[in-house]
């Protein structure tokens, strides 16, 4: 544990500490500024499939915590800072990092700046999700929610205006528009989502063991949310648009021995194009049909580079890997449609989100699988969809059950996976492309303080966890290592004050 | 497990839970009040509302609102919530630490006693509050709400 992470959690327990005795959420001994804190711990079990973690085995890599500092400078200006820390499987492990940090400065009711690090808006619940005790569920629904992006959605570092237009009989409207950058960490999630958008038959042909972020360079976030109250005492209807465009350089790793070997038999096959058929062998007509699809897939002069060039490794026995500069520049446009409606103790939720993304990918070595000077593949446009219905409702000041159904597609014009199962040779199954989620909460405020939470999921796809997480095919059979049904269950302690 | 059976137990888990679980409700009449330096004499419902979100944080003469709660667990505080906020104390409680917890506001400042916040309404330029009808006293302002 390093002195940042000592110093942290010694802050937090002498803080909370502070809280118990005082139980209270100001501090005017500290001169005007409060100060507020979280932890959470919690512990993962599926039967199948590690969701962001090695929940096969049950884990305990599954936490937060954060502590924050507020102050109003003025009547109208207020400086805050959180810090903020989690771990999640590889995710996170507890690093301390700068989570929100503004000056606020509220002219008018109508009309807000906040600077700085800002909690990014999306939906209901994207800005609260760092924090457990927010929300009913443990997991938000995935189909909005991805975890698989909770590090890059969580915070946009720039400048935004915000303010509550009335609107009389029609209720009132809040806004809020953000626009800067965000950060985007080379290891984590984003660095295992970018493993998995590398096409399954690129890493066939080219046997790629391994793709690695270097560095990632967002030229802007933006994200415009507005939310009617409407004149339905309890009903919000909400909209956001946001986006990111982002360029990413990593180094792919191939295993030369492996192309070697597949670069020396497509040079004992080429003598067998043009054949007639009926002059080979049943054996033979095989290896021309092998021949014809390798051709097809434009890699003829790709293996004759690599038979003439790479000798000196055939035969050194294991994996001989060799890297390879690859760019990624991806574009994303979401639009998310929600709606709650809260009645007494009960609480209904639904959203939609859908992501365009226009993604490219550039390569030198592959120029002749994609047929372009560059190596550039233009990955078709194409939209991720994912939308849930929820409930709440809470019996007790105590105790809260929660329902929720959740799907999302990484493409919605391939929900049942045909396309990308074909693209991927077949190197995954057709459950990556959807992930449908079955969750029954429960939640249990011990006192103010204290919230304990156990939930069960029901789960049929696999679109949501990574691959790297998932990485040994069972018995060599590529894809094997994903099952299609799966449960996942959760539970979660939180102190906050 | 199949589909349906899980389907009939969390089915028996909720039914199971409503019935553990009555609701309840209930108590006396409340009323807002304010300092003496507020000139308003009548607020709309909704704004009451809006005020004690932190979504309307002046007054029309520009002075700044200091708004004062009674604990969750009050039960003056679960009627006034239920009468002028629509939402329970915990959704309450939830909202507010959901502002603090994204950076967007301080915690509303509030008072384990009736007495306690009438206090601090009388003594507090801009203050807002409420209290049960028995607790009025000379020294703070008592509005007018239209519904």
């Amino acid at each position: 544990m390093n002195i940042m992470k000592k110093f942290f959690l010694v802050m937090i327990i002498v803080l909370f500490g502070l809280a118990n005795q005082v139980q209270a959420m100001e501090f005017d001994d500290l001169g005007g500024i409060e100060v507020h804190g979280f932890i959470s711990q919690g512990y993962l079990l599926s039967d199948e499939n590690n969701f962001f973690a090695d929940t096969e085995k049950g884990t305990t890599q599954f936490n937060e915590m954060g502590i924050n500092f507020s102050s109003d400078v003025t009547e109208k200006l207020r400086l805050g800072v959180q810090f903020f820390a989690r771990d999640m499987g590889t995710i996170g492990n507890n690093d301390v990092v700068l989570d929100w940090a503004i000056a606020d400065y509220r002219w008018r009711d109508w009309l807000g700046v906040r600077a700085g690090n800002m909690k990014w808006v999306n939906g209901l619940y994207n800005e609260s999700r760092d924090v457990d005790m927010l929300r009913t569920p443990i997991f938000l629904p995935q189909g909005v929610y991805n975890e698989a992006w909770r590090e890059t959605s969580a915070l946009i570092q720039g400048a935004g205006m915000y303010g509550e237009l009335p609107a009389n009989k029609v209720g009132s409207f809040s806004y809020d528009m953000q626009y800067g950058s965000m950060s985007m960490p080379v290891t984590g999630g984003p660095a295992k989502l970018l493993k998995d958008q590398v096409p399954g038959g690129l890493k066939k042909y080219y046997h790629i063991t391994d793709v690695e972020l270097e560095s990632v360079n967002v030229d802007e976030t933006f994200a415009d949310a507005v939310k009617w109250n409407t004149p339905l005492e309890g009903l919000v209807i909400g909209g956001t648009y946001w986006g990111y465009d982002f360029k990413a350089a990593a180094n792919t790793y191939i295993d030369l021995n492996a192309l070697k070997s597949d670069a020396v038999a497509y040079q004992q096959l080429v003598p067998l194009r043009g054949v007639p058929a009926a002059l080979l062998t049943p054996t033979q007509q095989a290896y021309q049909a092998a021949l014809t699809q390798l051709d097809a897939a434009g890699l003829g002069a790709f293996y004759t580079d690599v038979n003439n060039n790479t000798a000196s490794t055939v035969g050194l026995g294991g994996t001989v890997t060799q890297t390879y500069p690859t760019l990624f520049r991806v574009k994303a446009r979401t639009l998310t449609g929600s709606m709650e409606y809260t009645w007494s103790n009960l609480v209904l939720a639904a959203e939609y989100m859908q992501t365009t993304y226009n993604v490219d990918i550039q390569n030198t070595i592959w120029k002749d699988y994609y047929r372009t000077p560059d190596g550039m593949l233009n990955v078709p446009e194409f939209d991720a969809v994912g939308y849930y219905g929820s409930l709440s409702y809470r019996f007790t000041y105590w105790f809260e059950l929660g329902l929720y159904y959740s799907e999302y597609y990484r493409n919605k014009d391939d929900k049942d996976g045909e396309t990308r199962y074909i693209n991927y040779g077949g190197l995954e199954p057709k459950h990556r492309a959807w992930s449908k989620d079955y969750c029954m909460t429960t939640r249990f405020d011990i006192n103010e303080n204290w919230v304990l939470k156990l939930e069960g999921h029901v789960m049929n796809g696999t679109a949501v966890i990574y691959g790297a997480d998932n990485p040994d095919p069972i018995g060599g059979v590529a894809g094997s290592q994903y099952e299609e049904d799966w449960y996942l269950g959760a539970a979660k302690v939180t102190y906050s004050f | 497990m199949n589909f349906n059976k899980i389907t009939g137990l969390v089915t028996a888990f909720i039914v199971g839970i409503f019935l553990l679980f009555p609701c309840t409700g209930g108590a006396d009449d409340v009323v807002i009040i304010t300092n003496k330096s507020v000139s308003a004499d009548t607020l709309k419902e909704e704004d009451v509302k809006n005020i004690f979100i932190g979504k309307i944080t002046s007054w029309n003469d520009n002075q700044k609102i200091n708004f004062a709660t009674l604990p969750n667990g009050d039960e003056i505080h679960r009627t006034f919530l239920k009468k002028f906020i629509k939402r329970t104390p915990e959704q309450y409680s939830r909202y507010w630490k959901k502002q603090i917890f994204t950076g967007k506001s301080r915690i509303p400042r509030s008072f384990q006693t009736e007495k306690g916040l009438l206090e601090y309404v009388a003594s507090t330029k801009g203050a807002i509050g409420y209290v049960s009808t028995g607790q009025i006293t000379d020294d703070i302002k008592v509005l007018t709400i239209q519904f």
